[in-house]
């Protein structure tokens, strides 16, 4: 039988995760009032904002406001205090005995609600609505939140998708704008190479600029080495599913790749969270942790442009199987770590070229193809989402690519906004399953 | 359309052909120097269709939220339309992202490309990467053509696409009289076939026009426009729907399928030609790609506006092209500072819009008149 994705949340440091997500507004307002600057945007090169003394770098999403965050400073003392995963386990054990399913009502519902209205918030801007979720959201959270963002730094999603470069462009009538150039290719590049280096040193100059502090190598050297750390988690996580284990599920996976865009804003927390994370897993796996392939559970990777409906990963366990995001796992595999020795400067680049994208949208089709290929998946969801220029018009590629190679089907999920046509992506993939069976 | 000029095209690049020259497409808009090609010996020929049909065989392999000239250009490789039935190679890179998901499927129809990678922005770093991209086109190119780029190559290769965009420019300067003798529409047919056949053909052919230029009486009126936003395809209805329907006459213009095409050129005594092209094709150019617009193509357009006599702007975009998209607001914003006026049109080649855009055409014409 299959696992709720609730009960991932027993583990008391995917609950830490969580509740340190959705502190997100109230950390960050915190740290500014303490003189931290902050730098908005997506890792990497975010993780540098850490090597700056009084900075702290932000995923504009975390500062969206849930609905229940007026109760969010209690239930994070009632976490400190190991109670809120006493009262997960008891809901979870009673949960027959509660009318309505309060925790997956919020998981539906109310999420969907919370981004749509940082969609509105968008539109209302005048932002170009013909574009991919993700910006709608990130351009209403900052539109929403600017008084606490110092800097945003644009950069790598800019490298591939126009829209994106023209987004953080859009953003720098709000607030200043950093953006890093990266073009295509590797390290073999001398002329690539330069080009990198000298955008760290303009970036590492700004930030010295915003925070007033000297940024290192050796503070560069101890982001890398916490950097290192915590892909090697990632790695040992990504290991049980390649062995067709779901140490955690959809929820608690997306919960992962959320925080790791920031570090959560606390790379140390962050790192340690994770370690906690692994013991609990191997200590699970000690005792006997199900593995899904073995009992039949259909396990499904997603592909596509990062962004879904958060009903989705509750749709595929109702019908029977378990939707698995393993994008950032499987660049944890693909990347090998920064070397931490010597000139630092020069080996961030080097990592930066080594994540960087070579040859357009193969790099990720490359991806999506590792992962399914890695777990032996059942198959496919492509996550087609509207107005995403990158990702999206490669499905047809992809399609080829998985019938040729793998041979296990796939099926694209058309997506706009959180919340719209529910009743038929239900519908829809509960046929998918099905048909699996 | 004017289909003599593509039938005489198609004529230029079979006889071409037939002699064993190679023909190189280039699906980049701009930002890509011809001059490389010719140097290496083959032909130049940059992808300029566009078509409500083609746009729909597209779909088929693009999201129907990707740029409508992408999937046209999809769509006419699989009509093997005879323009596009002669290269040898293409090249693709990562102007955009409509010309990245041409670039994507192109093996479906088996033509080799190779990929020329952008930068966004102009700092030096950037220059002397793009400088090193285009070393590795000029490679590429020798490869195919068997023929080494010589320092004559380049020097004549250069020279004659000055000499044809300073007649571009001698014909474009009629404009700028009150009752010019040539359209908006004349230019980018000019443009056009430049863009097709190159300077050999297009000297003579300039000079002819310049001739009759000289000798002709004002043809020309109408309210005076510029024009913005996303490149036309060659016989792209909208020019003919804002001068010869709405009753417009677009005087100026920053696109890569007219203006933005001559209005500079590449400095010759620079021993290094690649960095003489850099300098222009990376270095002054007015595509709304680079970051941040500012800096080069919004001040350009003022100018241009100004100094064309034009009485406001028709920002044209096509949907999906996030070159000229995203900061329409912003734009409209900034000009409106300046006291011009701004229309917003959006569109892709469907024709199932005109009347729409004829009315709004209209209305705003007489409202800037």
């Amino acid at each position: 039988m299959i696992n709720y994705q609730i009960e991932d949340f027993k583990i008391q440091s995917v609950l830490d995760l969580g509740i340190r997500y959705l502190l997100g507004p109230i950390q960050i307002s915190k740290a500014r009032k303490r003189g931290k600057k902050i730098v908005a945007g997506f890792l990497p090169p975010m993780e540098l904002v850490f090597a700056a003394k009084n900075a702290l770098p932000l995923f504009l999403p975390r500062l969206t406001e849930f609905p229940f965050s007026q109760y969010i400073g209690v239930i994070n003392i009632v976490n400190r205090l190991h109670l809120l995963r006493l009262l997960v386990s008891y809901y979870i054990k009673n949960r027959e005995h509660f009318s309505v399913g309060y925790f997956e009502s919020i998981n539906q519902d109310e999420f969907s609600k919370i981004f749509t209205s940082l969609i509105n918030i968008a539109e209302k801007a005048e932002f170009y609505m013909d574009t991919c979720v993700q910006t709608r959201i990130c351009y209403g959270a900052m539109v929403k939140n600017q008084h606490l963002i110092d800097l945003i730094l644009g950069g790598l999603e800019g490298d591939y998708c126009l829209h994106f470069a023209k987004f953080y462009e859009r953003m720098s009538h709000y607030k200043p704008v950093f953006y890093f150039e990266k073009p295509y290719g590797d390290a073999s590049n001398e002329e690539l190479m330069d080009l990198v280096r000298a955008e760290l040193q303009r970036f590492i100059a700004r930030l010295e600029d915003l925070t007033g502090s000297t940024v290192t190598d050796a503070h560069i050297r101890k982001i890398a080495q916490i950097n290192n750390e915590i892909r090697g988690y990632l790695r040992e996580l990504y290991n049980y599913y390649i062995k067709g284990y779901v140490p955690v599920h959809t929820a608690a996976l997306l919960l992962i790749h959320g925080c790791y865009v920031d570090f959560l804003s606390d790379a140390n927390y962050f790192k340690n969270k994770l370690r906690n994370l692994i013991i609990a897993i191997r200590r699970k796996y000690k005792k006997g942790l199900p593995n899904y392939r073995k009992e039949g559970i259909y396990r499904v990777v997603i592909a596509g442009s990062p962004g879904f409906d958060p009903i989705l990963p509750s749709t595929f366990e109702n019908a029977g199987a378990v939707l698995l995001y393993l994008d950032v796992l499987e660049s944890c595999v693909k990347t090998p770590s920064i070397k931490t020795s010597g000139d630092m400067l020069e080996n961030y680049a080097k990592y930066l070229l080594d994540l960087n994208i070579k040859e357009g949208i193969q790099d990720i089709i490359d991806i999506w193809m590792g992962a399914a290929k890695r777990v032996k998946a059942d198959a496919i969801l492509f996550s087609h989402v509207w107005g995403c220029r990158f990702t999206t018009p490669a499905y047809r590629k992809l399609k080829d690519f998985v019938m040729d190679e793998l041979g296990i089907p796939i099926i694209p999920l058309d997506f706009y906004s959180p919340g719209e046509n529910i009743g038929q992506v239900q519908t829809r993939i509960g046929a998918f399953i099905e048909m699996l069976k | 359309m004017n289909s003599a000029i593509l039938n005489d095209a198609i004529r230029v690049l079979k006889d071409a052909k037939d002699k064993g020259t190679k023909i190189v497409g280039i699906v980049q808009h701009s930002m890509f120097p011809d001059e490389l090609v010719l140097a290496a010996g083959a032909i130049p020929v940059r992808l300029i269709l566009g078509g409500k049909d083609e746009q729909e065989i597209g779909d088929h392999y693009l999201s129907a939220t990707t740029c409508p000239f992408g999937r046209a250009t999809l769509g006419f490789f699989e009509k093997s339309h005879p323009l596009y039935s002669f290269f040898d190679t293409l090249i693709v890179g990562t102007f955009c992202n409509g010309v990245q998901n041409v670039a994507n499927y192109l093996h479906y129809f088996e033509i080799p490309s190779v990929s020329l990678v952008l930068p966004h922005d102009r700092r030096e770093s950037s220059l002397n990467f793009y400088v090193n991209e285009l070393k590795k086109i000029q490679t590429y190119l020798e490869n195919l053509t068997g023929k080494r780029c010589t320092a004559k190559g380049f020097s004549d290769a250069i020279q004659s696409y000055n000499e044809m965009r300073s007649l571009l420019r001698k014909i474009n300067e009629y404009r700028k009289q009150d009752i010019p003798p040539i359209s908006g529409t004349g230019i980018h047919e000019l443009v056009c076939q430049s863009l097709l056949v190159g300077p050999k053909v297009m000297i003579p052919k300039c000079q002819e026009v310049l001739d009759t230029l000289n000798d002709s009486l004002p043809q020309y009126s109408g309210t005076r426009i510029l024009l913005t936003g996303s490149g036309i395809t060659f016989g792209d209805i909208i020019l003919e729907i804002i001068e010869d329907q709405c009753g417009g006459l677009i005087v100026a213009d920053d696109l890569w399928s007219s203006m933005d095409y001559f209005l500079e050129d590449v400095e010759i005594t620079n021993p290094n030609p690649l960095k003489s092209l850099a300098d222009r094709y990376l270095c002054r150019n007015l595509c709304g790609r680079m970051i941040p617009e500012s800096e080069i193509r919004i001040p350009k357009i003022v100018e241009l506006y100004r100094s064309y006599h034009a009485k406001g702007i028709i920002n044209h975009t096509l949907k999906f092209c996030d070159s000229y998209s995203s900061l329409k607001p912003e734009f409209r914003k900034f000009m409106a500072r300046r006291d011009i006026s701004v229309l917003d049109l959006d569109r892709d080649y469907a024709e199932s819009d005109v009347g729409q855009l004829k009315t709004r055409i209209e209305a705003f014409l007489e409202m800037i008149a």
